[in-house]
């Protein structure tokens, strides 16, 4: 066999552009493979190669699978074992190396060149690999004379050289372009988690239910798979809480699944008792090995009267107010998801909370951490003994105010539901300043710069700015949907002052009476342009946010949390 | 208070003072209808307030972008609408540049009230603090 006495000398640029040029095809096409295509007859005209063929390696099946080719017979999809084949020796070995005489080569793969009538006669094999990095092999087959190209020649050690430099040039393309793939499923998983947590957000509760009930999720991950909820149903209020065993995704998909589950048997009118066996069943009907603790319950306004049951929750704190008195409500049974409830008698709680309150906890509560002592359920009673007189939403807000200052922190999912029968006995200090607003586009504006003044006469102008924005978008949530965007007429009446150390801001319209679950959206995808951030955004800065509605009278209330005046919020 | 400028295949749109309902709904149609563009680039380092009817605009905006293949770019946010849409836990989602002090001159220049000097305030109303039975008293801006 004759052997090339010239090759063409690999001159530096080479290199460089086929990565460049390789990069270029990537970004155009957003398609590995259809650079690669791109690059490897540049490779082959190098060499003078008449056919030549890429394997890239499957680690999951330890395969080497021909992705280009490029020749007369085209053997794109070809799978070889990783130590077979003249390419498999190559990958496996880690050299290049040249066969003069395939046909007397036996690792050479002969049943391409039987069926296609191809014959390989010389080949030049290179690994694809940096480092440790292995990609898999490039061969280039039949290097054709350069004085004649129906004859062909044997490879040469400087073509041995090129096609090393060339598959190390290749192996660095493939390197980044796996590297910009990786770049963007991970922005498009951030994409995903982050409608993910916006999702979920939705679902829970943005607003107490007139004092009565109030509750806070704070997450320790992006996605959690604690929740709360509560609905009003014909007067009566069902409360939910839960924690699903995990985190993740597949803990917010469940999350998601018991909420609406519960909602739907709430509003069939089930007692609690009959809301967690259904749950228990139709969790139990899906394949999971996520169980979720589970406190789900009644409640009364009018008399007080309630009943819960907890399956396999932490312990429920009832608190009364008359006397002082504690008492700890324990689990009736085992988490759900877990057994068929069907042979067991569950025995709901039954109480009232008329001058008392329920503090339902998970344990990302308890576990807070205090310096370096751990809050405790101890810690939560003698806390909760403070909150004589307040109702839902100011005992929420005087345990939220201690994660807000940074006095508490937990690296769990944290999740406090508050149910009482108490409304607010309002220790309210002379330091109050209100206005009326004609209820046109104007009153944002001018709401705005009322509690700007208003903040800085309090001395709170450092957090001017967050509660302009919770108060904005209470405000433009009147004007929208309760006058018509301002073209109805009618009055908003503004009230900012302190409870205890807190700032309140009470806002009644004389619109309609407006049902505020028609404009809360909740646990649906929005369009961008439909709204719903605004309610997101009041979450997030105001400690509470409940909205009373009556016909002319509706009464919108936000609660500030003293703690984050340090600007430690 | 916003202002639009197309430069042969070029947009920018620069957004300053308050953006809030009072703004939005124009601006909506107005961005609704930006066509034959490649690029749309918005400028809001002169914004002192904007609510979720602005943000939902930018989202608004960005979703048209992708639609009909018009690369969006914000290049500078001013620190009130980064907080904003880092609160709404959009800040990820929308191609921000940078985000910069807000610049007041802008802000007048345009013709702006700020928050803290649009309006002459009656404290009335706080002398009227010790009644606290819940009933609203008539402060200055009705």
């Amino acid at each position: 066999m004759e052997t090339a006495t010239t090759s063409p000398i690999l001159e530096q640029t080479s290199g460089i552009s086929l990565i460049s040029g390789l990069m270029a095809h990537y970004g155009e096409t957003g398609d590995a493979i259809a650079a690669l295509r791109w690059a490897l007859p540049k490779v082959l005209n190098e060499l003078n190669a008449e056919a030549g063929s890429l394997f890239l390696y499957r680690e999951e099946d330890n395969q080497l699978e021909c992705v280009v080719c490029v020749g007369p017979v085209d053997v794109t999809g070809l799978v070889v074992p990783a130590d077979q084949g003249l390419v498999g020796r190559a990958f496996t070995s880690g050299h290049a190396e040249i066969v003069s005489d395939a046909s007397s080569d036996k690792a050479h793969y002969r049943a391409v060149d039987a069926t296609s009538g191809f014959k390989t006669v010389t080949t030049a094999t290179a690994p694809v690999h940096m480092g440790e990095m292995r990609f898999g092999s490039i061969q280039a087959i039949n290097r054709r004379s350069p004085d004649d190209a129906n004859l062909i020649v044997n490879f040469s050690h400087d073509d041995l050289n090129l096609l090393e430099s060339l598959a190390s040039t290749l192996a660095l393309a493939i390197s980044n372009v796996r590297l910009a793939e990786k770049a963007i499923n991970d922005q498009i998983l951030q994409r995903d988690l982050d409608q993910a947590t916006e999702a979920q957000t939705a679902l829970l509760p943005t607003m107490a239910l007139s004092g009565y009930m109030a509750g806070k999720v704070i997450p320790a991950r992006q996605l959690s798979g604690d929740f709360y909820d509560f609905i009003e149903i014909d007067g009566r209020m069902a409360f939910c809480q839960g924690d699903v065993a995990g985190k993740g995704i597949t803990a917010a998909l469940m999350m998601a699944r018991a909420i609406a589950l519960f909602r739907s048997l709430a509003r069939q009118g089930l007692d609690a008792v009959g809301i967690v066996t259904r749950l228990n069943s139709e969790l139990l009907d899906v394949a999971s090995d996520r169980f979720i603790t589970f406190v789900a319950g009644w409640f009364d306004p009018a008399t007080g009267e309630t009943e819960m049951i907890n399956c396999g929750h932490g312990p429920v704190l009832l608190i009364d107010d008359e006397t002082g008195n504690t008492s700890i409500i324990e689990s009736a049974t085992v988490p759900l998801g877990l057994i068929d409830f069907g042979l067991e008698t569950l025995e709901p709680w039954q109480g009232n909370l008329a001058s008392a309150a329920l503090y339902i906890v998970t344990d990302g509560i308890t576990e807070a951490r205090h310096g370096s002592d751990e809050l405790g359920f101890e810690g939560l009673v003698a806390e909760a003994g403070t909150h004589q007189g307040m109702n839902g939403s100011g005992r929420l807000a005087q345990i939220m105010r201690r994660f807000l200052s940074g006095e508490l922190s937990t690296h769990d999912d944290a999740t406090l539901l508050v149910v009482t029968g108490i409304q607010q006995s309002r220790k309210e200090t002379s330091r109050r300043r209100g206005c009326t607003l004609d209820a046109s586009i104007d009153a944002l504006s001018k709401s705005r710069a009322f509690v700007d003044s208003s903040l800085k006469a309090f001395g709170w102008q450092d957090r001017s700015i967050d509660i302009q924005l919770a108060i904005g978008e209470v405000m433009q949530n009147i004007i929208r949907h309760g006058f018509d965007g301002g073209k109805d007429t009618g009055k908003i009446s503004m009230d900012m002052g302190f409870v205890d150390d807190d700032l309140e801001c009470i806002i009644t319209d004389t619109a309609p009476a407006s049902d505020p679950e028609n404009w809360l959206v909740r646990g649906k995808q929005r369009r961008p342009d439909e709204g719903g951030h605004g309610l997101n955004i009041i979450n997030e800065i105001a400690a509470s946010y409940d909205v009373d509605p009556g016909e002319g009278n509706n009464r919108s209330r936000l609660v500030f949390a003293a703690a984050a005046v340090d600007g430690s919020s | 208070m916003y202002q639009i400028t197309v430069e042969g295949d070029q947009a920018t749109l620069i957004l300053s003072g308050e953006v809030d309902l009072q703004t939005t709904a124009d601006l909506k149609n107005e961005i609704s209808e930006l066509a034959g563009i490649s690029s749309l680039d918005i400028i809001a380092s002169s914004v002192s307030y904007i609510d979720s009817s602005g943000v939902a605009v930018l989202l608004m905006t960005r979703q048209h972008c992708l639609a009909s293949n018009i690369e969006l770019t914000i290049s500078m946010v001013s620190e009130p609408v980064f907080r904003v849409l880092e609160i709404a836990k959009l800040d990820k989602l929308l191609p921000i540049g940078q985000v910069v002090e807000i610049d007041r001159s802008a802000v007048d220049n345009f013709g702006v009230a700020l928050v803290d000097s649009s309006l002459s305030l009656d404290d009335s109303a706080s002398e009227d603090a010790d009644d606290t039975d819940g009933e609203i008293k008539p402060g200055s801006f009705s």
